[in-house]
């Protein structure tokens, strides 16, 4: 048994308990903390699959950026620590019980496949050869994307603009 | 300890973990009153199809590739 085993097992573990907290706990606050715990054990698994680019990616985009503005939003809500949204039992019975069946049928059908062959990774640093795709056969896509990031940029400026400013000027805009 | 022997290179465990995940993801979707609880379970279904993504390249990839 190699220690990676030890590590991918250590990371479905961390990644199963931080999902099941994520969904189930009635205080928000936990459930985005243990959202960063499956973040991080998904960010193991891509770097136990060879995948160093896409590890060091999630590590810093959803742990060290989205996870850090959604526990800021929670965190301005106010009484965070004390309120429990109040969940009963009853209202996980039906979202618990369509998720259910989704997963039996996807893991029957997961057990029916042939699994032959290992993901055993070849640890080349895919960095590079990611860099000159983005400059060289995917450029004018790359491109399309930062035009498509912009438009969202100014969206959310013209969208977050104050509407104070037609009250004071008039008609104008 | 000879579950785990080999759990690294074994696809079928990365593609069972990301289902588990999805189907969390799809409980907190639905379940939580919240906008940030139901943003947080299509993020865990979105990270579980990544992972499905990688585990499916790497055990793909000379098939891909020749």
């Amino acid at each position: 048994m190699a220690l990676v085993d030890l590590f991918v097992a250590f990371c479905f573990l961390l990644g199963i308990g931080g999902a099941f907290f994520t969904a189930f706990h009635p205080n928000i606050m936990y459930a985005a903390i243990s959202l960063i715990m499956t973040l991080v054990s998904v960010a193991g698994l891509y770097g136990a699959l060879g995948a160093d680019f896409l590890a060091a990616a999630q590590l810093i985009i959803y742990v060290g950026g989205i996870l850090i503005v959604i526990l800021f939003a929670v965190m301005m809500s106010q009484d965070i620590y004390k309120k429990r949204f109040a969940e009963s039992a009853r209202k996980y019975i039906l979202p618990a019980s369509a998720s259910l069946i989704i997963f039996l049928g996807l893991a029957s059908l997961s057990r029916k496949m042939d699994w032959s062959g290992s993901t055993t990774p070849d640890f080349e640093p895919t960095a590079r050869a990611m860099g000159w795709a983005l400059v060289g056969p995917y450029a004018v896509p790359f491109q399309y994307v930062v035009v498509v990031l912009l438009v969202g940029l100014i969206g959310a400026v013209v969208i977050a603009r104050p509407a104070i400013k037609n009250e004071d000027e008039g008609a104008d805009s | 300890m000879s579950l785990l022997s080999g759990i690294a290179t074994n696809p079928e465990a990365y593609v069972l973990f990301s289902l588990i995940l999805f189907s969390f993801g799809i409980v907190a979707a639905l379940a939580r009153k919240n906008a940030i609880g139901i943003f947080m379970g299509v993020e865990l279904m979105l990270n579980a199809a990544a992972l499905n993504f990688v585990t499916f390249q790497v055990l793909r990839r000379g098939v891909v590739a020749n």
